[in-house]
């Protein structure tokens, strides 16, 4: 893939540079927040977004633009985990599925079975069942988006495993290991990488809303859904403080999304002029 | 056709199954004694093994799965353990604020989804085409519980043009409650109606590169008959899957934003549910609610049969 036929798309380079800046920001958010995200400040609580304050301050007067910064870490790190995990899993049910045939079927129909219930309400129900602390906010989601990556990393499998080369290499006498390590998972990459990137997105927008219904991420830590919840009670005077953490969603998720078309156009050229 | 049908009853009842047996895995590993609970602080250990023989939890925990299946089987959903009341009967009193709020929702997200997606497509990469697009893939990241909050704030609390939240008095007619939809069925629609409308877009244009497009310009009727009606008719198949998928994922909306609207639906039954450890509860709903979703999935396979007859439902 060439570097020019990236930079084409210049809304995928300015999301992907946006993403990169939001990285930073959250491994850097010790050295770049102006306050300690946690520090009370009862005097100088619901403050404006100022020159002192860029962002302003919550009710407890702690720094809403510190508190962006450690939440940008902590929802990216759900983000991530959860991808890392359900990549994981999926791949691991997909490979399974789609080489050995007599797992298909099993493999398949709980898939199916898994995808029939709401993301959120599932999510629910498993955090009741584990408890609710952040890693059990993330196995959870990542037990939810699990079945989509096993569905593509299927479809793709049974589409690469009838191909030439493959057939080939089982002529020659290698072995099922080696040829879903040799031959199935490198073409695996790229659908893999276009889910993650969905599901990258999906499970920021899940943390918030189970923050949100207070089924997720313990209240003290400052994750965008848990300042978003925070901030409600204060909207009508101080509405930054749920429209800040809003927008760092909303521009986040943007961005991923837009990385994950942007990828997906590249690897399938025909869909450029389409989407 | 019938066959077909059929086959997929016999993989729903086969889908169901494992819903049921994740159900089941998931409300047992539950924390906490709800008889415990139920009965409070006051309760001797007597009255709790009492409670629970009754309830059938002292057996072990396959007896429990069977004993429960067969309840389900006979359309016994279990008493909730909390209000002592049949869980059928609390999920169809919680029926209709989620029934209509989700219909509110859909009816957003086709009406402002599928014109946009047309539109968009009329023209593509003209500057309303790249106008919608943006604006079609910011609002697919919105959050709908922080949308429904903003809504409310704004158009609610400040400008008063919709009730702020609530679900109307009890007497009220449904007619009478769809003010009460209107800011919630938004939160939830839009983020659809975005969806719908790249979708409706994305299926639009690769029809229309078709030759029997080409054709029928060629011979020469309007653009806006081939559009509408040579190319439309073969963009719905994708258009209906979505429109299906939609149906189904409202769903999972539906929970975060009645409660954001304190709407007394099956959501906020679901979520102070899982508070109470109510678990005949949290199942019933589960299973009705993936239940629902796996008949939406029927009803739009079925659906591409009469409206594309090339589907073929052989095999």
């Amino acid at each position: 893939m060439r570097l020019e036929k990236i930079t084409r798309n210049r809304l995928m380079v300015a999301a992907a540079i946006f993403l990169a800046l939001v990285v930073l920001a959250a491994a850097l958010a010790d050295s770049l927040a102006p306050y300690d995200p946690g520090k009370l400040n009862v005097r100088s609580r619901l403050q404006p977004p100022g020159a002192e304050h860029l962002l302003g301050t919550d009710g407890f007067g702690r720094d809403v633009l510190s508190r962006l910064l450690f939440g940008a870490r902590l929802s990216l790190s759900v983000g991530g985990s959860v991808v890392v995990i359900a990549v994981a899993l999926g791949t691991l049910a997909g490979v399974a599925a789609a080489y050995f045939r007599r797992l298909d079927e099993p493999i398949m129909r709980t898939i199916d079975a898994m995808m029939a219930f709401p993301e959120i309400l599932l999510a629910i129900a498993l955090i009741a069942a584990l408890g609710a602390s952040f890693a059990n906010v993330v196995i959870s989601l990542a037990i939810v988006y699990t079945p989509r990556i096993a569905r593509i990393v299927r479809a793709s499998a049974l589409v690469i495993a009838e191909q030439q080369f493959v057939e080939a290499a089982t002529g020659l006498g290698a072995a099922a290991p080696r040829i879903i390590l040799r031959h199935l998972l490198p073409n695996l990459v790229s659908p893999i990488i276009v889910q993650g990137t969905f599901i990258f997105a999906y499970a920021i927008l899940a943390e918030s809303s189970l923050s949100f219904l207070g089924v997720g991420v313990p209240p003290e830590l400052p994750t965008w859904g848990n300042m978003i919840n925070e901030g409600r009670p204060f909207f009508a005077q101080a509405d930054w403080l749920m429209l800040a953490p809003g927008i760092a969603i909303v521009l986040t998720v943007f961005a991923l999304q837009s990385i994950g078309d942007g990828i997906r156009d590249l690897l399938d050229p025909r869909l450029r002029s389409i989407r | 056709m019938f066959g077909f049908v059929v086959r997929r009853l016999f993989g729903m009842l086969l889908v169901m199954f494992i819903v049921g047996i994740i159900v089941f895995i998931i409300t047992r590993a539950v924390p906490g004694d709800p008889i415990a609970i139920m009965l409070g602080e006051q309760a001797t250990p007597e009255d709790i093994e009492r409670m629970r023989g009754i309830y059938g939890l002292d057996q072990p925990l396959p007896v429990q799965f069977v004993l429960w299946l067969k309840q389900l089987a006979s359309g016994n959903l279990g008493t909730s353990i909390f209000f002592s009341a049949p869980v059928s009967q609390l999920l169809i009193a919680r029926a209709e604020p989620t029934a209509l709020l989700s219909a509110v929702a859909l009816t957003f997200a086709v009406t402002l989804g599928l014109p946009a997606g047309l539109i968009s497509a009329a023209r593509p990469g003209g500057l309303l085409d790249r106008a919608l697009l943006g604006v079609a893939m910011i609002a697919a990241g919105v959050p709908s519980f922080w949308l429904g909050l903003v809504l409310m704030q704004y158009l609610a609390v400040k400008a008063g043009w919709f009730p702020v939240a609530g679900y109307g008095p009890p007497e009220a007619t449904s007619l009478q409650r769809l003010p009460y939809l209107v800011l919630p069925g938004l939160a939830l629609a839009l983020p659809n109606a975005a969806l719908l409308a790249r979708m409706t877009r994305s299926s639009m244009l690769e029809v229309a590169s078709l030759d029997y497009v080409r054709t029928a310009m060629a011979k020469g009727l309007a653009p806006r008959t081939v559009f509408l009606k040579h190319a439309f008719r073969n963009a719905l198949i994708t258009v209906i899957t979505v429109i299906g998928v939609i149906a189904a994922v409202l769903l999972s909306g539906v929970v975060v934003v009645e409660t954001v609207f304190s709407l007394p639906g099956l959501g906020q039954l679901v979520m102070s549910a899982v508070l109470r450890r109510d678990y005949p509860v949290i199942q019933g709903a589960l299973i009705i609610v993936a239940g629902i979703y796996v008949l939406v999935n029927l009803i739009v396979d079925i659906l591409y049969g009469l409206i594309d007859p090339r589907v073929s439902y052989a095999s």
